[in-house]
């Protein structure tokens, strides 16, 4: 027997190697599971190359459809899911073709992988419901590296920045679980803390992405609290898109149960994934301050280099005879607002030499960096614990034809504010940019606004913006379902009972197996043609009344039996036998089929009619 | 039984399925089978065990980095192993199988046996074989469509007379793979096995009671073919037949009759001189070769005669003799 | 035009031929298809009328010959005769060329004289000395052959008999209608005459080649062809030449049954007439029935 001979050509699995290749494009080699995905696809395609024989190819075909699910483990968003779910369904099909043969067409070998794989799917829900999680053993897999760009940088230093670049690529999208937007002044999402002051830049902390594949001791878990009582309930769906940091946009109040996001105590958020793809996570929005919030100041966070600014530092200083921290801060706006100050987009550089100074007393326009920094700067010399900010303020509410709303950020929704320490109060944010004139442009975008006006006629942004609705959409689906969901989705199925969950388990599985069986076959007759199929249906019905074809037997003649066996049955039977001969038989006629069609269908309701007629009589 | 040597020599990806099924499973006997929940046997293949092993690797990571799409396709791969459990017994289950009447052949050479399949939907990947020493058409997986369908299985028989092939093993693995389906039969219906068709010595019986000259011409029958006797014209005769030289020679109008000509009968009968199976494989190939030669004989065996005749029947006759001769 | 008057030659042919309908309108369906006719059977079950009576229906030239052991193939075909006045040699046609040819007791001629009747039967044309000669049109030998008289005969090779489109038996009548045919119910074939043209009968020829059959029928006439030639058929196998002619058999049923298009019971109802013959051609055994109980025909 020549086995070779007889096997299908290795095209659909070349084609599937190849979408699985696709979809390797944007992995993480230096991540155990990156490297370990790129090598199952390498071994596929040698495999591919050299295997001989069925069982050879078989194992192609599993070794891909393994890889697809690494890859799912490293990419969850659309684009890459879609890619996944592709290369998924060539390499089903290449195993169908090796075990059905030689004689199938491509479309019709894909649709029969696909209606294979939907029949699975109703048993593989149940499953994935059902089946409860388990927590990760140790701690294996995290492990990220970095690379790309952002609006955001470790350094503030707004003084060296002649003209802020409109940079309107995007950032993050978020989608919220009740599909409303947060109201305007809520738009704060938070990223980088800067508490170190050199006199001229605000740095991050020196360890804030030293160690990017373990978790630092001080980073924690962001515990949901489920007893809280206070949870909002409203979820937050993030995609970032990639940037040089692990940390990640949140609004400061969220808990999330993912295992790969640590708060650090300064307020940062962080995701141990590489900060170069694009990454998604689940928030729950929580109404109640979360413990970075009321983390005490170290000394750091009045730290300020003596010489240098001196003018900034005696203005400080006047304030700090005042009692209340809150007060200082309410000098400072009165300060700012009597000052005339202007929002500019394009300050032009500041000196090196006391830049604070040139901003404060001279220059007095500039954007969102330099009010930040000479606020900040300001409260340090009053005696208040404070710090710069970064993240995104503000966002375009986009609602999609199809897929979920969403809130779109830009680079150029690039913020920076300010957050002071007021004792019992904990950390509060305050914007001093908002104190400028030409409020309206405090988030340095007038190109903000022109694409805003502009988004209802820029045809591929909006083509853009429903993709990302579906992607949006998606990841909220997919991402969404984790333990707690799972927990809550369990609670509300079982209650306390949860010594039924295998029950249920075994119960859901077989239900949606015979679903997918049940699929299965009607989808096989979907193979056949209208006629040939409506042709099943008069041969059941015949057959309930033990009217079953003899060989070689004409539809005639089989209908002429079970006339003669229930004569009230002949009329319709007779149209029925001539209708399908006509539909059969005859030449296609333009525009005659659908009223065949009725015909028949007419007549085969008259002899289900009179068949219950005869059963009834008898 | 060769059969396991047989299953041994055959590509890996058949093999240990292959010997699986053949070991395992109760031959169901009779005319006819209807294959269903009774006689079907079904286990996961190699290749099963695998996938499983795929799919909780697929968990481990979906656990490790707690996404759902590792989950979601780990239960998918598992949901399909159960799915294909059903898929493969559902594309054996229901068809029904019947012996046909097997056409006589030679020992030694490639024997059809005819089995009707008939089923009510369409099938895939089916593979037939009757077990021993060569029977490869048979293994090619085979689609079959809604309705009745008539395969010839090859087997070769080493012995004469009324034969019966080893058991029939059906078996699918499709659509995925992932479980061998099987069952094995052993078809009711005989088939006579002529001897194979071996050269050699044979014996030639004389014509019973004819002397030679009458019977030329008792043999020869009234036809167009030769050329026989000239006889006086009648006249309805045709004009065609008239012996047009006879008549320009003045001798009269006469008619030419003709005859087609008769062979010689021959008696052929087993050749005393070789064992007794030699002498009837001498005999097969012997009445193989005349027949071919559109020969006239007849056939002298002890316990049965056959009078001389030409012809496939004639032929066919003969040889089911020789097979059946004790 | 066709079925209506088609309906009235067979009504007709029926008042002669007295409950022998199916196989009359079998016969027709034979000429429709443009086949010839090989009728089996024991003398005096009308063998004779029925070739006349289609002969007469559409109106064709009847000529017929008695095939006798001494009948050479000249005196089917014609020969050249000298003509004394002109002193060449003119070619006087022989009986096959007429319209309708009944050849009687076909098997008691020599293989040489039935061999020239089937080479003009499938050829359409006669050749004498070299020149060819084409035989009028539409051209339909009617053979008969006798089922009991066997001795001193040559019966037609298998080969042979492929060449007939349909082979019939036409078989004792009915009690009802032998009473009948004693009552002196039946027609005379004289009333026959001139029920439809020789013209029509060609226009019903392409009429019928014109009629529609699908890919699923055609299907079903291969998957019979198979069984036929299936690993344990119990006769010869069916040749190309018989499925050409079980298609243009079941299109000319179709038409006499008044239809625009072909179904499996059209193929059903000729079969046995056009298979039985090519698969068994000694005996009347029922090969062809249990041929069509290996096919599935509800499609």
């Amino acid at each position: 027997m020549a086995a070779a001979g007889t096997l299908p050509s290795r095209r659909l699995q070349w084609l599937a190697e190849g979408v699985l290749a696709l979809g390797c494009v944007g992995l993480d080699p230096t991540w155990l599971l990156g490297l370990f995905s790129l090598a199952l696809v390498l071994v596929a395609g040698l495999k591919l190359g050299e295997a001989r024989d069925r069982a050879g190819r078989r194992l192609v075909a599993l070794l891909q459809l393994v890889a697809c699910g690494l890859l799912a483990a490293q990419q969850a968003d659309l684009l890459p899911s879609l890619l996944q779910l592709l290369a998924a369904l060539l390499s089903l099909a290449g195993l169908l073709q090796l075990e059905t043969g030689l004689a199938l067409a491509w479309p019709q070998l894909l649709r029969r992988s696909l209606r294979v794989m939907a029949a699975a799917l109703p048993m593989a829900l149940v499953l994935f419901l059902l089946v409860p999680r388990v927590g990760p053993f140790g701690n294996g897999m995290g492990a990220p590296s970095g690379r790309a760009s952002t609006g955001l940088s470790d350094d503030l230093d707004p003084g060296s920045i002649a003209t802020l670049v409109d940079n309107t690529s995007p950032a993050a999208r978020v989608a919220f679980g009740d599909d409303r937007p947060p109201p305007a002044g809520a738009r704060y999402w938070r990223v980088l803390v800067h508490p170190r002051f050199d006199g001229r830049r605000w740095q991050r902390d020196a360890d804030a992405e030293s160690n990017r594949s373990q978790p630092n001791a001080a980073e924690l878990l962001m515990d949901g609290n489920p007893d809280d009582g206070s949870a909002g309930g409203r979820d937050q769906v993030w995609l970032v898109e990639p940037s040089r940091f692990t940390a990640v946009p949140w609004d400061g109040r969220a808990t999330s149960t993912e295992s790969n996001l640590r708060r650090r105590p300064n307020g940062e958020l962080r995701l141990l994934r590489p900060a170069h793809e694009r990454r998604s996570y689940r928030l729950d929005e929580q109404s109640s301050p979360q413990p970075w919030q009321n983390q005490p100041p170290t000394g750091g966070d009045l730290e300020l280099p003596r010489d240098g600014n001196p003018r900034l530092q005696a203005l400080g200083r006047s304030w700090a005879g005042l009692e209340d921290p809150r007060q200082r801060v309410q000098a400072a706006e009165a300060w700012f607002q009597a000052g005339g100050f202007r929002y500019s987009t394009r300050p032009g550089t500041l000196p090196v030499r006391d830049g604070l100074d040139a901003f404060l007393f001279e220059r007095r326009e500039g954007f969102c960096g330099h009010y930040a920094s000479a606020f900040s700067a300001l409260m340090r010399a009053a005696g208040v614990p404070s710090r710069v900010v970064s993240g995104y303020l503000g966002g375009v509410w986009v609602e999609p034809l199809g897929g979920a709303p969403y809130l779109e950020l830009h680079q150029s929704n690039a913020h920076a504010w300010s957050e002071v320490w007021l004792g019992n109060g904990g950390w509060q944010r305050v914007d001093p940019s908002a104190w400028a004139l030409d409020a309206s442009g405090r988030s340095g975008s007038a190109a903000e606004q022109a694409e805003r006006g502009a988004a209802g006629t820029n045809a591929w942004l909006w083509l853009q913006r429903q993709w990302w609705g579906l992607d949006m959409a998606w990841s909220r689906w997919l991402l969404g379902f984790d333990r707690t969901q799972q927990d809550a989705l369990l609670r509300w199925l079982l209650g306390d009972q949860r010594w039924a969950l295998g029950w249920l388990i075994l119960g859901g599985a077989g239900a949606g197996l015979a679903a997918g069986l049940l699929l299965h076959r009607r989808r096989a007759l979907a193979d056949l043609d209208q006629p040939a199929r409506d042709l099943q249906t008069l041969l059941r019905e015949l057959a309930r009344l033990q009217v079953v074809p003899s060989p070689g037997e004409t539809l005639e003649q089989l209908a002429g039996r079970a006339a003669a066996l229930h004569p009230q049955l002949a009329a319709p039977l007779a149209e029925l036998v001539h209708s399908h001969a006509a539909r059969r038989f005859a030449p296609l006629a333009g525009g005659g089929e659908t009223a065949t069609r009725r015909r028949w269908q007419a007549a085969l309701r008259e002899l289900k009619r009179c068949r219950r007629d005869a059963i009834r009589q008898t | 039984m060769r059969s396991a040597e047989g299953a041994g020599s055959m590509p890996a990806d058949t093999g240990p399925d292959q010997t699986w099924a053949e070991r395992f499973g109760r031959v169901q006997q009779g005319e006819s089978l209807r294959l269903g929940l009774r006689n079907l046997y079904i286990l996961p293949s190699r290749f099963g065990g695998l996938w499983l092993a795929g799919a909780g690797l697929l968990l481990v990571v979906g656990i490790q980095t707690q996404r759902n799409g590792p989950f979601l396709l780990g239960y998918l791969l598992l949901a399909l192993l159960l799915l294909a459990l059903h898929l493969t017994h559902f594309n054996l289950q229901g068809l029904e199988l019947r012996c046909g009447q097997p056409r006589p052949g030679f020992a030694g050479e490639t024997l059809l046996y005819p089995i009707h399949l008939r089923s009510t939907c369409p099938r895939e990947a089916i593979s037939l074989r009757l077990a021993g020493p060569t029977s490869e058409g048979g293994s090619v997986p085979l689609r079959l469509s809604a309705g009745s369908r008539t395969l010839g299985l090859t087997w070769s028989s080493t012995a004469r007379g009324l034969q019966r092939p080893g058991p029939l093993l059906i078996r699918s693995s499709a659509p995925l793979g992932l479980f061998v389906c099987w069952s094995r039969w052993q078809p009711a219906r005989t088939q006579i096995v002529y001897p194979a068709r071996h050269p050699g010595p044979v014996a030639a019986a004389a014509a019973a009671g004819s002397p030679p000259g009458t019977a030329e011409q008792d043999q020869g029958l009234e036809g167009s073919d030769h050329w026989h006797d000239l006889r006086p014209q009648r006249p309805q005769d045709s004009q065609s037949r008239l012996a047009w030289k006879v008549l320009a020679q003045g001798r009269g109008r006469l008619s030419k009759t003709f005859r087609d000509p008769a062979g010689v009968p021959l008696l052929l009968a087993p050749d005393p001189g070789v064992p007794r199976e030699r002498a009837l494989e001498h005999l097969s190939a012997a009445v193989w070769q005349r027949s071919q030669r559109g020969e006239c004989f007849g056939l002298v065996l002890p316990a049965q005669s056959i009078p001389p005749g030409r012809g496939r029947e004639h032929r066919e006759r003969c040889l089911q003799a020789l097979a059946l001769s004790r | 035009m066709a079925p209506h008057q088609l309906d009235a030659l067979v009504a007709a042919i029926g008042q002669v031929l007295l409950g022998k309908e199916h196989r009359v309108k079998l016969a027709l369906a034979c000429l429709l298809a443009g086949g010839h006719l090989l009728l089996e059977d024991l003398p005096g079950t009308g063998k004779t009328t029925l070739a006349e009576a289609l002969a007469r229906g559409f109106g064709l030239e009847f000529r017929r010959v008695s095939f006798t052991s001494d009948l050479l193939p000249a005196d089917l075909t014609g020969i050249n005769v000298l003509d004394p006045a002109s002193g060449r040699f003119h070619f006087q046609p022989g009986p096959l060329f007429t319209q309708v040819l009944l050849a009687d007791e076909i098997n008691r001629a020599s293989p040489r004289t039935q061999s020239a009747l089937l080479e003009a039967m499938a050829t359409g044309r006669v050749s004498v000395d070299g020149i060819s000669h084409p035989l009028p049109q539409p051209f339909m030998v009617i053979a008969t052959q006798n089922g009991l008289d066997q001795v001193g005969t040559s019966p037609l090779p298998e080969s042979q008999l492929d060449r007939f489109l349909m082979r019939l038996s036409l078989g004792f009548p009915e009690r009802e209608a032998e009473r009948a045919l004693l009552a002196g119910e039946g027609l005379s074939l004289e009333t026959m005459a001139g029920l439809l043209t020789p013209q029509a009968l060609l226009g019903l020829r392409s009429h019928c080649h014109s009629l529609h059959c699908n890919a699923v029928l055609i299907d079903y006439v291969l998957d019979l062809m198979a069984a036929s030639r299936g690993p344990d058929r119990s006769g010869a196998p069916l040749s190309p030449r018989a499925s050409q002619g079980l298609l243009a058999a079941a299109r000319a049923w179709a038409l006499l049954a008044g239809r625009e298009f072909v179904t499996p019971a059209d193929v059903q109802a000729v079969f046995p007439a056009v298979a039985e013959h090519r698969l068994d051609p000694t005996g009347g055994g029922q090969l062809s029935a249990a041929l069509l109980e290996q096919v599935d025909a509800i499609r």
